[in-house]
This record gives C-alpha cells, sequence and structure tokens, in this order.
C-alpha cells in the first residue's frame, strides 16, 4: 500500500493537490485471561473460530 | 477484558472501540456465560439497523449453535421482516437471544407486552449496539422507547442491565445516561491488533469532483478495492454514472449504494461487495456504520464527513487485522472542508464531537406518552423520576388534548387509542412518498424507492431530475394526497434546485443573554417554508437555464432555535461603511451554520437559518438557527451554549478565507433557498468583529430603553365565546316529528321536522316551550341570545329548524358540546352515556319513544322528556365548568376523565 501512497505523490494529476500525508504504524493485540475463566464449552467454541486468546 | 469482567459485575458497560475490534464478543460472551448458568435468562440485543441484525445472528450462531452436550444457545431475529408464523412462535417460546431494532421493540413487543410476558419477566440484559447512531430524533425516540422498555420490564417484575457500544465520540457516559437513565462504566482501552493506516488529504486544484472520481478510478485499476464515501445522495450517483463512462470496464464492478434503494437491492450490494463480485461502491453515509463488507483497501472520502466522529469510524471500513489500508480525503470547495485542507493538524488534534438529541423534545414525548399510556398506565409516583422534568406538563397537555385520559380518582393516565404505536414514525417526521418509476404514465410503474416528504418537496417536485442507482429520472407528477411519486428515466445534461422563502415565527423565549450589545436567545420557533420554484442549471458550470414556478402547500413545523437580535447601531456602522447590511447578515448564517458540525455531530443540512433586517415580533434585525426538525434535536441548545466559540471560528474562516466576495468556502450555502443572494462578506466581516469584540460597536443611536423581547403571539380566539356581563344564555334541544330513514337519511335532516323545542334561559331561570307552530318565536329567541348551548346543536338541532327559514342560522351564536368532545376525543359520545357517567343520571326516554309519541300526537309526553334533555345538558356544562372534566366510560368500562375548558 505505501507503494500505492508513493505512486500518487509522484502523480502528475494528484502529486502537487496531495497537502498532507500520514501513516500510522500496525499495532500488535493485547490478551489477557478472565478470572474466572470461560465454561469450557464456550472455550470450546471460540477455539473452533480459530480465537485462542481474548 | 476489563468490559467482560464488569459485565459480570453487573454493571452497566459502555465500550467504546474502533471499527473490527471484536466488541460483540464483549457482550456475546457474558451473555452465553449467564443464560448457561442460569436457564430461562434473556436477552434483548437492539440494533439500529436491520442489516446489522443480520450479521450479529451470524456472529451467535457461529458461536453457541454447538456448545457441546447438545446445549445450544438460541438467537432469533425479530422485526419488521421476520414472517408471522415465525412471529407467533418466538412470542410462544422467546429465544435466549432476542435480536431486534428499536421499531420493532417499540410496534411489536412494548405495544403488546402481555403477549411476551415470559421474555420480559426474565430480561437481565440489554445491549444496544452503534449508541453513537442515536441522535437528534432518532436520540429522542430511543430515549422514549427505553423509558417504556423500563416500565414493561419492572411490571414483569425484571429490571434488566445494559450494554452498550459506540464509536469514539466526546460523550458516550453521557449519551448513554441521557438515553438510559442509567449511569454507564465506560470501557475505552482496546487491545484489538491494528495493521498499518495511511492517510492523504487531497485539495485539488480542479474539479473536486473529477479528481475524486479519477482517484477511485487509480485505485480500481491498481488492484485494490475501493469505497468512496459522498455526502450526498446526488453526489454518489453521479460519481457511479462518470466511473462508467470514464472506464467502462468497471460497468457492473462498481455500484451505488445509499438510502432510498429498496432493502433488497442494498442487501444484494452487500452480498456482491463481500463476494469480490463488485470491487469499488459508492456510498452515502448508508455504508458508515459495521456491517462486514469484507476487505477493502482504499477509502476515498469525497469531502470531509462532516464530524471526526464520522471519519474514522468510515476510515475504519478499510483494512483489517493484516490488511494495510489507505484513506484520502478530498477536499470539496466547502467551509469545513477547507479549514481541514488549510489546517491538517487540527484533524488529527481535535477532539472527538459529542453526540447530541434533545431529551425535552415535546413533540416525541407525546407521542411516546401516549403509547406508555396505552401500554401500563402511567402514574405520577412511578413515573415522574422515569422521565426528565417537565414530562409531566406534557402529560396534563394530552389530557387536555384528549391524547391521555385521567381516571375518576385522577391518579392514573390511560390511552384511550388502539395501538398508537402505530403511529410513531422512528425514522423521521411524518410519513414517506412512494416513488414509481415507468415509462407509460397511465400504468402504476414500479416502485423503485421512498423519500420523506421534506426531502420530496425539495427534490421530487414537478419537474424535478431524481437520481436512483445511477440513472436519471424526471419528476412526472407528486400526488401530495396519496404520497405517490411519478417519474420516468431520462437523459438529461442539467439538474434541478428549488426556491424556497422561510418565515420563522417566536413561540416561546427559554433562555437569553447579552452578547456585547446583540442579545441571544434560546426559544421555540414556529418555522413556515414555502416552496416558490425551481431552476434548472447545467451539469457542467451550474449554469441556470430555466426557472419554474411550483403551487404547493407550505412545510410548518415548531422547533428549537437561538437567535441573535442584533443592535440598531450595528446595521448604522455596516450602512456608513457602505456595506450591505442583509447581505452581511445573510452570510454571517450561512457561515456559522456551516461550522455548525465543529461544535455537534451533524451535517449542514439538519439546521436551518433565516436573517431578517426587521424582524416583525422583535422589531429589529435578527439571525435566526434552528433545529431543521420538529420538536428540536439539541443542536440550537448546543449552539446557543456555545455560541461566542462558534462566532469566534466564523470571524477566522472569513478572515483567512483567500476569495474576494464570497465563494462556496465561506459564505455560500448549498442549500440556500435564495440562491446565495443577497450575501456580503466585508459586511458580514465586520459583524462578527463586532459580535466577537475584535472591533467596538460605534454607538450612533439611543436605542429604545428595555429589551422589546419577543411578543406574545395571541392566543387563537376560543371557539366558545364568553357570553356578556348580561347576556342571553340559553340551553337548548328539539325533538323532531320525522326519523332520518323517513326523510331520506341524514343528508335530508332539514325535512325532519320539530315537535318540541326547549329552551332554558340561565339567569331567568325559565323554560320555554315551542311547537312547530311557533318556530319563528323559537328561531327569534334563538338568534337573539349571546350564547346557545346544546348537545350536538349544530350538526342537528339548527339543521332541523333549517327546513323553516331562510335565515342564515350559521350566525346563531352556539356552543356544541358534542362537537367540543368531538374534536377532543375523535369520536364522539351519547348524552346518555356521558349523564350517566358523570352525573348518575339517565335520560327519561330514548329519541325512539320521542319518534313515536310524536307520531301518536303525544306532545304532552315529549315535552318532559325534551326538558329533560335540556336540564340534562345544562348539568353536563356546569359540572364541566365547575370541575374542569366530566366522565365517561371507555370501552373497557373504565370510567375516565375528560376534560373540558369552556366557560
Amino acid at each position: 500500500m505505501i507503494d500505492f501512497v508513493r505512486a500518487l505523490q509522484a502523480s502528475r494529476d494528484f502529486g502537487s493537490d496531495l497537502v498532507e500525508v500520514r501513516s500510522f504504524p500496525p499495532a500488535p493485540g493485547r490478551f489477557g485471561e478472565l478470572t474466572p475463566g470461560l465454561p469450557a464449552s464456550l472455550l470450546a467454541a471460540l477455539n473452533r473460530l480459530g480465537i485462542e486468546r481474548l | 477484558m476489563e468490559a467482560i469482567e464488569r459485565i459480570r459485575r453487573e454493571e452497566n458497560v459502555l465500550v467504546v472501540t474502533p471499527t473490527a475490534s471484536g466488541k460483540s464478543l464483549i457482550y456475546i460472551l457474558p451473555t452465553f456465560e449467564r443464560v448457561l448458568s442460569e436457564p430461562g435468562a434473556r436477552a434483548l440485543y437492539v440494533f439500529p439497523y436491520k442489516a446489522l441484525e443480520q450479521d450479529q445472528l451470524k456472529a451467535i450462531l457461529a458461536l453457541g449453535g454447538d456448545l457441546g452436550g447438545g446445549r445450544t444457545i438460541r438467537a432469533e431475529i425479530y422485526d419488521g421482516d421476520t414472517p408471522a408464523s415465525k412471529r407467533r412462535a418466538i412470542k410462544a417460546d422467546p429465544p435466549d437471544i432476542l435480536i431486534t431494532n428499536p421499531d420493532m421493540l417499540h410496534l411489536g413487543m412494548l405495544a403488546y407486552h402481555d403477549d411476551w410476558r415470559e421474555f420480559f419477566s426474565h430480561l437481565k440484559l440489554v445491549v444496544l449496539d452503534e449508541l453513537h447512531v442515536y441522535k437528534g430524533i432518532f436520540g429522542s425516540h430511543l430515549q422514549h422507547i427505553l423509558i417504556r422498555l423500563g416500565r414493561v420490564a419492572e411490571h414483569h417484575g425484571s429490571r434488566p442491565r445494559f450494554v452498550a457500544s459506540s464509536a469514539t465520540i466526546a460523550n458516550p457516559g453521557e449519551l448513554g445516561k441521557a438515553l438510559t437513565g442509567e449511569e454507564f462504566t465506560v470501557v475505552d482501552d482496546s487491545g484489538a491488533p491494528r495493521a498499518a493506516k495511511h492517510l492523504a488529504f487531497l485539495n485539488p486544484s480542479s474539479s473536486a469532483y473529477t479528481s475524486a472520481t479519477k482517484l477511485i478510478a487509480k485505485s480500481l485499476s491498481s488492484g485494490y478495492r475501493t469505497i468512496a464515501f459522498t455526502k450526498a445522495r446526488r453526489i454518489t450517483e453521479l460519481i457511479h454514472s462518470w466511473l462508467i463512462q470514464q472506464d467502462p470496464n468497471l460497468k457492473g464492478r462498481v455500484s451505488s449504494y445509499r438510502a432510498g434503494y429498496l432493502p433488497e437491492e442494498r442487501r444484494e450490494i452487500e452480498r456482491r461487495l463481500v463476494q469480490g463480485e463488485i470491487w469499488g461502491v459508492i456510498s452515502t453515509s448508508a455504508l458508515e456504520l459495521g456491517v462486514d463488507i469484507g476487505g477493502l483497501d482504499v477509502c476515498v472520502l469525497v469531502g470531509y464527513p462532516g464530524s471526526i466522529v464520522s471519519s474514522w469510524q468510515r476510515i475504519g471500513r478499510v483494512g483489517r487485522e493484516t490488511r494495510e489500508s489507505l484513506t484520502c480525503l478530498v477536499g470539496m470547495p466547502d467551509a469545513l472542508d477547507q479549514f481541514f485542507m488549510r489546517e491538517p493538524e487540527e484533524f488529527f488534534k481535535r477532539g472527538f464531537e459529542r453526540v447530541v438529541f434533545d431529551p425535552a423534545n415535546r413533540i416525541i414525548a407525546s407521542d411516546h406518552l401516549v403509547c406508555a399510556g396505552a401500554e401500563i398506565p402511567i402514574s405520577r409516583d412511578a413515573d415522574e423520576p422515569r422521565y426528565p422534568p417537565g414530562t409531566f406538563e406534557v402529560v396534563e397537555q394530552l389530557e387536555r388534548q384528549g391524547g391521555l385520559v385521567r381516571d375518576a380518582e385522577a391518579e392514573r393516565w390511560y390511552s384511550f387509542r388502539r395501538n398508537p404505536q402505530r403511529g410513531v414514525n422512528l425514522r423521521g417526521i411524518g410519513n414517506l412518498y412512494t416513488i414509481l418509476a415507468g415509462t407509460d404514465g397511465d400504468r402504476p410503474g414500479r416502485v423503485i424507492g421512498t423519500v420523506d416528504a421534506v426531502r420530496a418537496f425539495h427534490e421530487c417536485h414537478d419537474g424535478a431530475i431524481y437520481l436512483h442507482l445511477g440513472q436519471q429520472y424526471l419528476v412526472r407528477s407528486m400526488d401530495l394526497e396519496n404520497r405517490k411519486i411519478r417519474v420516468e428515466p431520462v437523459h438529461s445534461d442539467y439538474y434541478t434546485e428549488v426556491r424556497a422563502e422561510k418565515q420563522t415565527e417566536i413561540l416561546e423565549t427559554l433562555s437569553s443573554r447579552g452578547l456585547r450589545r446583540a442579545q441571544v436567545k434560546l426559544g421555540r420557533l414556529r418555522v413556515t417554508e414555502e416552496i416558490l420554484g425551481y431552476e434548472k442549471r447545467r451539469l457542467h458550470g451550474r449554469d441556470r437555464i430555466s426557472s419554474h414556478d411550483l403551487e404547493l402547500p407550505p412545510l410548518v413545523f415548531e422547533t428549537v432555535g437561538l437567535w441573535l437580535e442584533l443592535p440598531e447601531d450595528l446595521r448604522t456602522m455596516v450602512l456608513e461603511r457602505e456595506g450591505h447590511f442583509m447581505g452581511g447578515i445573510h452570510a454571517t448564517e450561512h457561515a456559522a451554520i456551516s461550522l455548525f458540525p465543529l461544535l455537534a455531530i451533524c451535517d449542514r443540512n439538519d439546521i436551518g437559518g433565516i436573517s431578517y433586517p426587521h424582524h416583525p415580533q422583535l422589531g429589529r434585525s435578527a439571525v435566526f438557527i434552528y433545529d431543521g426538525y420538529p420538536g428540536g434535536v439539541g443542536l440550537a441548545a448546543k449552539g446557543y451554549e456555545s455560541l461566542e466559540d462558534l462566532l469566534e471560528r466564523t470571524r477566522r474562516l472569513l478572515a483567512g478565507c483567500p476569495c474576494e466576495v464570497g465563494c462556496p468556502s465561506c459564505i455560500h450555502s448549498p442549500k440556500c433557498g435564495n440562491g446565495n443572494q443577497p450575501l456580503d462578506k466585508r459586511a458580514a466581516l465586520l459583524i462578527l468583529e463586532v459580535l466577537t469584540g475584535v472591533t467596538p460597536l460605534e454607538r450612533r443611536i439611543e436605542e429604545a430603553s428595555g429589551d422589546p423581547g419577543p411578543r406574545m403571539i395571541p392566543a387563537a380566539p376560543s371557539e366558545i365565546p364568553k357570553p356578556a356581563e348580561e347576556g342571553k344564555l340559553l340551553y337548548f334541544d328539539l325533538e323532531t316529528l320525522r326519523s332520518a330513514e323517513e326523510v331520506g337519511g341524514w343528508n335530508h335532516t332539514s325535512k325532519m321536522g320539530m315537535s318540541v323545542g326547549i329552551v332554558y334561559e340561565e339567569g331567568k331561570g325559565e323554560y320555554r316551550v315551542y311547537r312547530e307552530t311557533d318556530v319563528e318565536r323559537l328561531l327569534l329567541d334563538l338568534v337573539t341570545a349571546d350564547r346557545v348551548i346544546g348537545f350536538n346543536i349544530d350538526r342537528f338541532d339548527l339543521a332541523v329548524l333549517a327546513g323553516y327559514t331562510r335565515w342564515d342560522l350559521g350566525k346563531i351564536r352556539t356552543f356544541d358540546m358534542l362537537g367540543y368532545i368531538h374534536r377532543k376525543l375523535g369520536f364522539r359520545l351519547k348524552l346518555d352515556s356521558l349523564a350517566e357517567a358523570t352525573l348518575g343520571e339517565r335520560k327519561s326516554a330514548d329519541g325512539l319513544q320521542a319518534l313515536a309519541w310524536a307520531r301518536e300526537g303525544r306532545f304532552d309526553l315529549i315535552e318532559p322528556y325534551c326538558r329533560k334533555d335540556v336540564e340534562v345538558t345544562r348539568s353536563l356544562h356546569r359540572f364541566g365548568m365547575t370541575n374542569r372534566f366530566l366522565l365517561y366510560e371507555d370501552h373497557e368500562g373504565r370510567r375516565v376523565r375528560l376534560p373540558v375548558d369552556w366557560f
């Protein structure tokens, strides 16, 4: 995507009209544990959907 | 994590998170836990739009469809699309989680709460998703629906907790409390992972729409799935058609999307987008909310969306956990857009806006109080704590108007209407117009959409060019009575724009304060808008082609507004500097309205404005800014609080705009009904400098002492004339010789003939009896009275007497008690039933008996019967004068009060 942004900045159509470009870096997820934990049946259902952490 | 823990602790929790941060798990998991540990517990999930319900059901079923050991979590959608048979099954055996929207909660659940006893009595949790959507009118409606939900839940023995979610806004807790009456714990720290995001600001040196279209095309041709958001339905359609003109290969690969399309059309576009059948979509705000539309890469904001909140919502529609995204804001030549193009930093450092609605909107309160009274009787003790201050004034007003009735003990209010909920439209004010497309004028045509009345008057009048799915339609006719608009497809090189004229009338001043030597006030207004005609303008260049007159009834509504009363010295100062005073205040109004969205989330179309060089009520010049919705939506009230801030920003906008005489970036308004005439930017800047204290006001004229203030609007003349001090007051009734059937029906009342007529003169205490032969003397008696009081006198007694004379009996000064009751209740009551409920008396016979006596010539028997009716009429009238109510039995046999205010 950053290449597309650079292409826009370099283009004749858009380059001179771009008054601001900002990029926001990715942020990793934060996870924790519930106390008490979720019922086992619910945890298993979450796992089936590919959710292993909350 | 924190949110789930708090929900477990039975707190009301409001989660503020970015789009796609897994917020639905926050309420789904605690709901599942509760249902698993407490079988029978129920949860109600309320989504503002149907499309969101489907998404949620999928998520719940994916997780709860099989929890092992045969245990599942049952969830169902109950909304307007649910078939009748399924509705019955759901009511009979409610699921663990019921998914609905405010409309169905209002219409289908609260209205029939006894049928839902099982559900309401076990209701533990209410989830309100996308809380920030409930602004303005929609917010006021939801507030009342939730109050009604609280009453119904308590009635059935439960007190549910709330979990709400919202986009990031400035006042989530305040909004939650205003809507539900409950305190919320706000959780706004999201731990969801985020991919990189890029934001670009493009300020085109040529046409902004052309640049936006090129950018969308470039994004699509580079292989990026793209969504573009526009600020107007018309622009959505235009960009869609320009894209296809530019690259015919995109036909079928891009779509427009907006409100006004049929629901099935919208679902189909969403489906095609998710499945990758289309690569791009051009949408109004309609796609801003969280319907899952899959992995999109590039978002083009064709114009600033009007709020920081909305901007970030739209930015959140592209990119996901691992998918980088780009959003490009394309600046329009509008004041707000140029504000951010000149100062991009403001976009990032400005806080999120507040979401406001008017909890005191009396029009909406009236609608819902009648519904509440129909559901469970309203009582001051139980209900006053639930409602905003002043609500019981509305209750009493409804009682006077007949919308609510009070019981004989004066303790509880009921609604006598059946299903009053059906008459309340949560999505706006008034009924919708249906748009029918067809080429043959005689055929009904195909329904292509709906439109509300205000929009219909502006966009769908005769001769208008209306756009739908990229197609232009010419409006052939607008049928006001049947609310149908007939259109046919055309190819046109012009668009249409209405010319309108507005007036505002001050009904009540709620608050006022000085602002330098001006006065700023907040109050209730009546706004009247007349659509005078329309202009055809070329699509390219906006040149006017022609002008046409229209004859449409005025649009009239009451609302809340603020106004600035300007000192006469200011006018003098502007004129002495060769400014155009009207142009100055008009430009000030436009520019201030354009920046209003900086104060609270709104569109400039939510706000109206009118400028007066001389307001007839105030006797001085004034600028009005008001909520563009009946009853008010809280925006003008917010503007009143922050007017100094708004005026200062407006001054800076005008001072900073490089144009000479005004442009769309400062004082031109795209919706000005006067075609942006007259406008004077220099005069506006001077006025703003004076109002913000930058330039002192030169004192030229000694102003009249005292604040003239809004003059009271004279009350409408009472329909019941007050008798003169020594006036002749008569009570009157007559019996007829023939029945209606005998003379060919009620249209021939004048042929029924009088058998006996009796008047009682108040003051003299005297009855006078007239037979048919004396009818001339009776007529003289009546026409010389100051007032003749009767029961159905206007429609019946005088109609019978009209058979005897050519006099205009309409000149007799009557007071018809039955006519009065009918106007109040919307239906008629019998004299006998009123007398029995109010006085404990009955008539001595009935009309059929009197007719039989007339046929037998037994006038001696008719006379006491008729006299009794006169007595009863008088007693009821006097009872009403003394007690201010009468009593009657409603359809369920309850004795209820009918408030009266006669003299």
